[in-house]
């Protein structure tokens, strides 16, 4: 009943491949997840480890304000906690569930908590400044999948990348986006579809 | 239902990163559900979002996990929704109808349970628990969909409120809500200590403002927190430390919450 996300089936994976690893990684969370519904505080532990080094950097940088962004993180792994047995692995990967909950919830807070006009203000800041001291294996996989990223994302035009931006990084609504940049919604609409389509050919994206 | 074809991939895309406004993202959820094409996209473009999410990746610090570690084992972890557990829910909205709100049943239709009368009237309901689901639905006035939107949005509380629902002292009441022509829907559990307030009819408040909650006693008047407004323009919330309330106050503020009310909250009978 609570499980919105899960209302809306997903194709049946053709193939796991993800962020930060491949199919294996996948099937692991999956095995994780499945044991954190029996209440295993430990392999929960180990969802806890994949999952909150993007979970909290993604709310972080919606959020901006670290205290927050902590308090969301741990929020959304409660939740984790609590929904582990109604995870559906024909729906989707683990960390796509993950974070479109983590993304979901940063988002509804921050549009909550401060009006349109003060995130328009924050809204020309940089991304928060990296603090993250992970152990090397783990900085060096970030920094290759952050490169990846980044290259990718130059390779949209400059009114696709700001408007992927301002929605998915910044929390914006396609329409707050337009009004921001003072374009009809519909190209809004337009680009920020194109622009999410050339991110994933140019990330090799498959579900 | 069919949209033009642009319009539905800038649904399906403004869904996949959360950048619809919450009566779009009803439409598209729905939408969405029905079509295979936009389903697939969907996932293509969470799946996309993964990697730009990664790409932010940053560790909390460890007091996150140490607060978890804390706080998960006494959080009640949700079944795996089987066959029959989806139509049970459906099915309870009308089966095993709880007194209707009674906004629709004609003027002056509300009961007044004060407090005194709670412990005289107090209904014990431990098919709250089963029903709860159903229960919410008509509280709410909305649909089924709308109440699992609302359950999501509610899920950080709703293990309080599934506590509070289950809770063997636990009244229901139907009150008016003064100078005002809404109505209000309060669970209370003095065992509890807790109450649940459904508001409906209240004005929506302007940008930057909100509804907040005031317990009332002899001794004055202190926060409860603030409402929450849901898409149908229901307001509602939940707090803990009743004490020995008698009445809620509610009254419009920043939405930030004050630390005392700034005019006279209307009010509400516990």
């Amino acid at each position: 009943m609570a499980q919105v996300e899960q209302a809306i089936p997903a194709q049946p994976p053709r193939r796991a491949q993800d962020a930060g690893g491949a199919a294996d990684g996948e099937h692991r969370l999956v095995a994780l997840l499945q044991r954190t519904a029996l209440g295993e505080l430990a392999a929960f532990e180990e969802v806890y480890r994949e999952l909150s080094g993007p979970v909290f950097g993604l709310v972080r940088r919606v959020m901006l304000d670290r205290a927050q962004a902590e308090e969301v993180t741990q929020e959304v792994f409660t939740e984790l906690w609590r929904l582990a047995a109604r995870f559906d692995p024909d729906r989707g990967g683990v960390r796509a569930w993950a974070l479109t909950l983590a993304h979901r919830r940063a988002v509804d807070r921050v549009r909550s908590e401060q009006s349109a006009s003060a995130r328009m203000e924050v809204a020309g800041r940089l991304a928060p400044e990296s603090s993250a001291p992970d152990d090397v294996a783990e900085q060096v996989e970030h920094r290759l999948e952050r490169e990846k990223v980044r290259r990718c994302l130059r390779r949209l035009t400059e009114q696709q990348r700001e408007t992927v931006r301002l929605t998915y990084y910044t929390g914006y609504t396609q329409r707050e986006a337009a009004e921001l940049l003072g374009v009809p919604l519909t190209t809004v609409k337009g680009r920020l579809r194109d622009g999410l389509i050339r991110l994933r050919d140019c990330l090799g994206v498959m579900v | 239902m069919s949209l033009p074809e642009h319009d539905v991939h800038g649904l399906t895309a403004g869904y996949a990163v959360d950048a619809l406004s919450g009566e779009e993202r009803e439409r598209a959820r729905r939408h969405i559900e029905e079509c295979a094409d936009c389903r697939r996209d969907l996932a293509d473009f969470r799946a996309t979002a993964v990697r730009l999410a990664y790409a932010q990746s940053e560790r909390p610090a460890d007091a996150v996990w140490e607060r978890l570690r804390a706080t998960v084992p006494t959080v009640r972890q949700l079944p795996p929704e089987t066959a029959d557990s989806l139509p049970a829910a459906e099915q309870g909205a009308g089966a095993q109808a709880p007194p209707r709100p009674s906004g629709e049943s004609g003027g002056g239709g509300a009961q007044v349970v004060g407090m005194a009368g709670r412990g005289r009237l107090r209904r014990r309901l431990p098919w709250l628990l089963a029903a709860a689901c159903a229960v919410l639905v008509l509280v709410l006035g909305g649909t089924v969909l709308a109440m699992a939107q609302r359950m999501q949005e509610m899920s950080e509380h709703s293990a309080k409120v599934e506590a509070l629902l289950a809770a063997s002292d636990t009244s229901m009441s139907e009150e008016p809500v003064s100078h005002s022509r809404a109505q209000a829907t309060v669970f209370a559990s003095e065992r509890s200590d807790m109450v649940m307030v459904v508001v409906k009819g209240l004005p929506p408040t302007p940008e930057g403002m909100g509804y907040q909650l005031w317990y009332v006693d002899d001794s004055g008047m202190r926060s409860a927190g603030m409402l929450e407004r849901t898409d149908e323009g229901v307001y509602s919330g939940m707090a803990g430390d009743m004490g020995s309330a008698e009445q809620l106050g509610i009254s419009m503020e920043p939405a930030g919450g004050m630390p005392e009310p700034s005019k006279e909250p209307m009010k509400v009978e516990l």
